[in-house]
């Protein structure tokens, strides 16, 4: 227990920071007047600026309204949009459904074609396919998404008019077949290098479990090749893939922003960088938070799973 | 960001609040039929680029407006608009920063008091009268009876002042209508406007977006802050229905909407009106074509072009007139700026290829401009006397001023992250360089850019503006009293020209109630710009609005006493009135 | 933004049980590596004497031939002012690779420095920096870079500075790792136990260990920084215009794609082959000094 109190220390420790740097960041970007660009640059009243200054401590230390900004958090109000003019909690329920949807996809996808090919590749180490699939595999992982992304919409959208260039977002329960016909291009284009990375691992792992003793086992008690692959070497060898997975939401989110920028996706990456661009401070703390507090929860569920699951990896994740 | 052609162009403050007035008011024109500027092919340069544009051939556009319609109308359907933007950070009239786009929106809910018939006349729209005295100093206005706010209150004349006070104290609109020196209320359903000095143009702003009439009950509200800023409530044929921030809008019928059509149907026909949000050109282009969407519009060279191709399919209605100019902003009032220098400034507009400029990013479908004020506005002259492209004499002149100074002047050039704008900088940046400047480029983002302008921050602006009508409209872009008492202070003079011939010029025409005279001081306005260099003009904005061949009564204006205007040349360069617009079966 | 992908394949060296190295594809051995080889090569040497080339022209240089399709005269056609493709191509690859390998030494002198610290006295020290590492690594990237940028303005130096800080967490990460496991080594205690100064244990005996994964980390970290920069351009925070990158040539050619594909796709090609052969080389690397990284 004292691992996981000391887990959960160090992931406070880490949001409250990337939320205070996200605060004082922003405090250094050139362009404005924090209380003017949070009022949308429109008010024209003395005193509603100053409303705006005392409700978000802006003319103390960037401490003070760093906690000014935490506390109202807590209490549930993340403050106004000034370019959207809506809250900022309403922006993001918003948002967030597209970016939860596009990453989930990728994960999925980059699954079911990482898998099969990685117990293939496996199951004949060395051979042609496996040569072949292994060479495709580092080729994919050295194309960054965006290159993928010019690649696809060059031939799914202005070629072959299959998918839109830009998408728009429509609700899963909505409208089944737009959504993801909108969602199919971003997706691949993040996918692509993760099946590289899952496919890979699987394959590794794989190898060094079909040299154990129970398969040579199940193999002299003649079963099929399919069943041992899928049957009793698999479970064992996703070890690292699961891993993987959990960890790689990171780079996922990174790949997000890229990826919902180019196709105009109305996600949270989109709506981080229009933040950006539009010094729409309030928003961007928010996402700055949202984007910290997944990658935080995520890293530490997996390390919760593991201390659970095997104590040596909790001693060999200490150490490391 | 970066990737779309003509996302937020840079001078797209252009529109905004203020400026949005200018577009508006614009209503005018005489069944516009585009016969000037933008229809044909531009030829001239003379310049190297114009041989290799001379392969290429631009379709001529087949219908720049629609037919009158006699038909009786069908009621009913959902219309959904493809448009370019939102910018607009602000639902509540006073507030708006309001581009195109913005206006398209709010026009379906809010109405101004005044609009702009055919022969350049303001005509009241949703006041009943609007009266001067004898030497214009004071307007009467008469609210129209019997008409409500979407929430139920009444427009009266307490209402009218409440916006008037709105607009009054905004920083954004607030500017336009300086000279404002009184509003009050004479009776229930009478407003008294009194201005400091005469101004018989003073209606034109009530055409525009400071004309827009917002229920008080709503607005007192969002300034309580009990009420929802983005739920607008005002007396148009739509009501407000859902909206969904940088995606979409939607609006329903206004079942108890004020006007009927000459057929003695209930307005509007459309049962609602959606309006997406997509940026990108091609995008929008290919949703109409997929019939995702029935209407858009574009300012997009290669977009327009590929229309004209397809008249059948998709009817596109073109505008070329009131537009805005798209030119490079000079920052003319720092302090040892080689800007300061006329001789630059010509060097500049001497060196600058605009058939280059409009080649590249305009597929080359604009005509190069000669001046600020577009065709068709009050001022407009083919011939204004601004150096065309000749590098040689740039070289003439910058070398004149090296050897004085003893250095080449230097500049920095401003661009936001946008595509087109950085072709477009990167292409002039080249320009300036073969004839001895010495140039930076600096990549600013897009609300960033507009602040630096509104303070001064820059040298040399991509830009876009001065839509409009009257000249009376660009006094707060160019008289010298907006162009920034101190060196930190905000002016909507961006470039900080201060030039006494143009500010006694815009003086005259604001109280010149003589139109021939006001059209002349007006020319000379555009001739003393042109003498001055005070900015480089390189091409008049061409409004395209593709859509479905079963859309009609797209640019059928129609006044409450139920006579039309046709064609967009109405003033609303890229938007268009959906009170009358219906499906044909 | 892809430099998380920085993240992801360094984070499994420690969560993932070592893999077996027996039974991995020998396919670099061949034709990849070789390519690699000649190919950093070429563009290496293009790269510092294109302007003494007599076959890339002028960058910068507008002219009238307008979006040209491929040519003899223009290898990769011409943009949309009229800019030889090639040519740009060429000086790209001279700021991007130049951004790239500045970024990574800053980042291997600092993020080393502190790894190697961190790794060897253990205890606070190892604690403040881990925690400091796990804030980097949560911080999105993308807005950390566009800060810098929008704070200090554009120019090679702020993007150098950028990416450099983005690169030092996984660096300590790596080193940290490594000097872990080194200092707990019986030459190294051998080493304490004959009096020598941390200093000299820390650079002497630990350093020329951390070395070999430190350099293969560096050629797979190159790849990432190249497409980093890429990603900074796409969103108008690389360097100054008109110098060209490739990052930003592709954002420039990417509005044009439908009709004009060759001013996007050949620095899309470039940019490929060239992270392609970083990943190779730090592939054959890895394997050279058997190190047990799960990822390239």
């Amino acid at each position: 227990m004292r691992y996981v109190r000391q887990k959960l220390v160090q992931v406070v420790i880490v949001l409250l920071a990337t939320t205070f740097l996200s605060v004082f960041l922003m405090r250094q970007v050139k362009g404005a007047d924090p209380a003017i660009a949070i009022s949308g640059g429109l008010v024209s009243d003395p005193k509603a600026l100053e409303e705006i200054r005392h409700k978000w401590s802006l003319d103390k230390p960037i401490v003070v309204q760093w906690g000014r900004w935490v506390k109202n958090m807590v209490k549930g109000d993340l403050g106004q949009s000034s370019a959207f003019n809506v809250s900022v909690a309403d922006l993001l329920r918003q948002r967030v459904p597209t970016t939860l949807y596009l990453m989930l996809y990728t994960q999925v996808l980059s699954l079911l074609i990482a898998i099969p090919l990685g117990v293939y590749a496996a199951y004949r180490p060395n051979r042609l396919f496996d040569r072949v699939s292994s060479s495709v595999a580092f080729g994919l992982l050295s194309v960054p998404n965006f290159v993928v992304a010019v690649v696809l919409v060059l031939f799914f959208s202005l070629k072959f008019h299959i998918f839109p260039a830009q998408s728009t977002y429509y609700g899963l329960f909505n409208n089944p077949s737009e959504h993801i016909r909108n969602l199919l291009l971003p997706t691949v284009a993040n996918a692509v290098g993760q099946v590289a990375v899952y496919m890979r691992l699987l394959r590794a792992d794989m190898v060094t479990t079909l040299q154990n003793d129970f398969i040579t086992m199940a193999r002299a008690k003649g079963l099929p090749s399919s069943r041992i692959l899928f049957r009793h070497a698999f479970r064992p060898s996703t070890f690292s893939l699961i891993t993987a997975a959990a960890v790689n939401v990171g780079a996922l989110i990174g790949g997000v922003v890229i990826t919902e920028q180019l196709f105009a996706l109305p996600g949270v990456g989109k709506l981080t960088v229009d933040a950006i661009f539009r010094r729409d401070f309030l928003v961007l703390q928010a996402c700055v938070a949202l984007f910290a507090i997944a990658f935080v929860v995520v890293n530490f569920a997996v390390d919760m799973a593991y201390a659970f699951i095997d104590p040596r990896i909790r001693h060999a994740r200490a150490l490391a | 960001m970066t990737l779309r052609h003509s996302r937020l162009t840079p001078g797209k403050f252009v529109a905004t609040g203020v400026v949005g007035l200018a577009l508006i008011a614009a209503a005018c024109g005489s069944s516009s039929k585009n016969t000037g500027t933008g229809t044909t092919t531009p030829t001239t340069g003379g310049s190297e680029t114009s041989a290799v544009t001379a392969g290429t051939t631009i379709p001529v556009p087949v219908n720049t407006t629609s037919a009158p319609i006699e038909d009786k109308p069908v009621l009913g359907g959902k219309l959904v608009v493809g448009v370019e933007a939102e910018v607009a950070n602000a639902w509540v009239p006073a507030n708006m920063n309001c581009d195109v786009a913005c206006q398209t929106r709010s026009r379906t809910i809010f109405e101004p008091l005044a609009s702009v018939s055919a022969d350049f006349k303001v005509l009241p729209y949703l006041a009943e009268s609007i009266e001067p005295n004898a030497d214009f100093t004071v307007w009467t206005i008469k609210a129209r009876p019997g008409v409500t706010f979407h929430d139920g209150t009444p427009f009266n004349a307490e209402a009218m002042v409440y916006n008037m006070k709105d607009m009054q104290t905004s920083p954004l609109v607030g500017p336009a209508i300086i000279d404002v020196t009184k509003v009050e209320k004479v009776d229930d359903m009478t407003m008294a406007i009194t201005t400091a000095r005469p101004w018989p143009g003073f209606p034109i702003y009530l055409a525009s977006q400071i004309g827009f009439q917002g229920s008080p009950t709503w607005l007192q509200a969002v300034k309580d802050k009990t009420g929802d800023p983005t739920h607008a409530v005002g007396t148009g044929a739509f009501v407000f229905d859902s909206y969904t921030p940088g995606q979409s809008l939607i609006v329903k019928k206004n079942p108890t909407y004020w006007r009927k059509d000459k057929f003695g149907n209930q307005l509007p026909y459309l049962d609602s009106v959606e309006m997406r949000v997509i940026e990108d050109e091609k995008t929008r282009a290919n949703a109409l074509k997929a019939g995702d969407i029935d209407i858009l519009h574009t300012t997009n060279g290669e977009s327009i072009v590929d229309f004209r191709k397809e008249p059948d399919k998709f009817p596109m209605i073109e505008q070329a007139q009131f537009g805005e100019t798209s030119y490079f902003l000079l920052n003319v009032g720092q302090e040892g700026s080689p800007l300061g220098d006329q001789r630059v400034r010509c060097a500049m507009n001497y060196a600058i290829d605009k058939q280059a400029q409009i080649d590249a990013v305009q597929a080359g479908l604009n005509t190069p401009a000669d001046g600020l004020f577009s065709p068709g506005q009050e001022g407009y002259l083919a011939d204004t006397g601004t150096p065309q492209y000749d590098p040689a004499k740039a070289k003439e002149l910058v070398d004149a001023y090296t050897a004085e100074k003893g250095a080449a002047p230097s500049i920095q050039l401003g661009a936001t992250n946008d595509q087109a704008t950085l072709t477009a900088v990167q292409l002039a940046q080249q320009n300036l360089n073969d004839v001895g400047f010495k140039t930076e480029i600096v990549q600013i983002e897009q609300s960033a850019y507009i602040t630096q302008a509104l303070l001064g921050n820059f040298q040399f602006f991509a830009w876009r503006n001065h839509g409009g009508t009257f000249v009376d409209q660009q006094y707060i872009w160019w008289h010298s009293k907006n162009a920034g008492a101190e060196k930190t202070a905000i002016a909507l003079n961006f470039g900080r020209v201060k030039d006494p011939v143009i500010d006694d010029l815009l003086d005259k025409a604001r109280v010149e109630s003589d139109l021939a005279k006001r059209k002349a001081d007006a020319e000379n306005i555009n001739r003393e710009f042109a003498k001055q260099c005070w900015a480089i003009p390189v091409y008049w904005t061409i409004w395209g609005i593709p859509h479905k061949a079963s859309v009609v009564g797209i640019d059928q204006l129609t006044f409450p006493d139920n006579t039309t205007l046709i064609g967009l040349g109405n003033g609303f360069p890229g938007q268009f009135p959906m009170t009358t617009i219906w499906f044909k079966k | 933004m892809t430099f998380t992908a920085a993240e992801a394949p360094e984070s499994l060296v420690h969560i993932v049980a070592p893999l077996p190295d027996d039974g991995r594809p020998r396919v670099h051995r061949g034709f990849l590596p070789a390519f690699a080889v000649v190919w950093l090569s070429v563009l290496t040497f293009c790269a510092i004497f294109a302007g003494a080339l007599p076959f890339v022209k002028a960058p910068n240089k507008v002219s009238s031939k307008l979006k040209n399709s491929p040519s003899m005269e223009h290898w990769f056609g011409t943009d949309r002012i009229g800019r030889d493709v090639f040519s740009r191509a060429i000086y790209g690859a001279r700021t991007s690779l130049k951004i790239a390998a500045l970024s990574i030494l800053i980042g291997i002198f600092i993020g080393g420095t502190i790894g190697l610290i961190a790794g060897y006295y253990r205890k606070k020290i190892d604690y403040v920096t881990s925690l400091f590492v796990d804030i980097m690594l949560a911080f999105p990237a993308l807005v950390l870079a566009l800060a810098i940028t929008s704070t200090l303005g554009h120019g090679t130096n702020q993007v150098v500075l950028a990416l450099s800080i983005l690169s030092i967490a996984p660096l300590i990460r790596v080193v940290r790792a490594q000097t872990l496991v080194y200092a707990q080594r019986e030459f190294v205690l051998a080493a304490k136990g004959l009096g020598a100064r941390d200093g000299r244990i820390l650079f002497r005996e630990i350093l020329p260990n951390v070395m070999p994964s430190l350099l293969t980390f560096s050629l797979t970290g190159l790849a990432i920084l190249i497409v980093a920069e890429g990603g900074l351009a796409f969103l108008g925070q690389s360097v100054k215009l008109p110098t060209p990158t490739w990052g930003f040539m592709i954002v420039d050619g990417y509005p044009q794609l439908e009709h004009q594909w060759w001013i996007c796709i050949f620095p899309c090609i470039l940019l490929f082959l060239t992270v392609l052969s970083f990943n190779v080389l730090g592939d054959v690397l890895s394997k050279r000094f058997d190190i047990k990284e799960s990822l390239a």
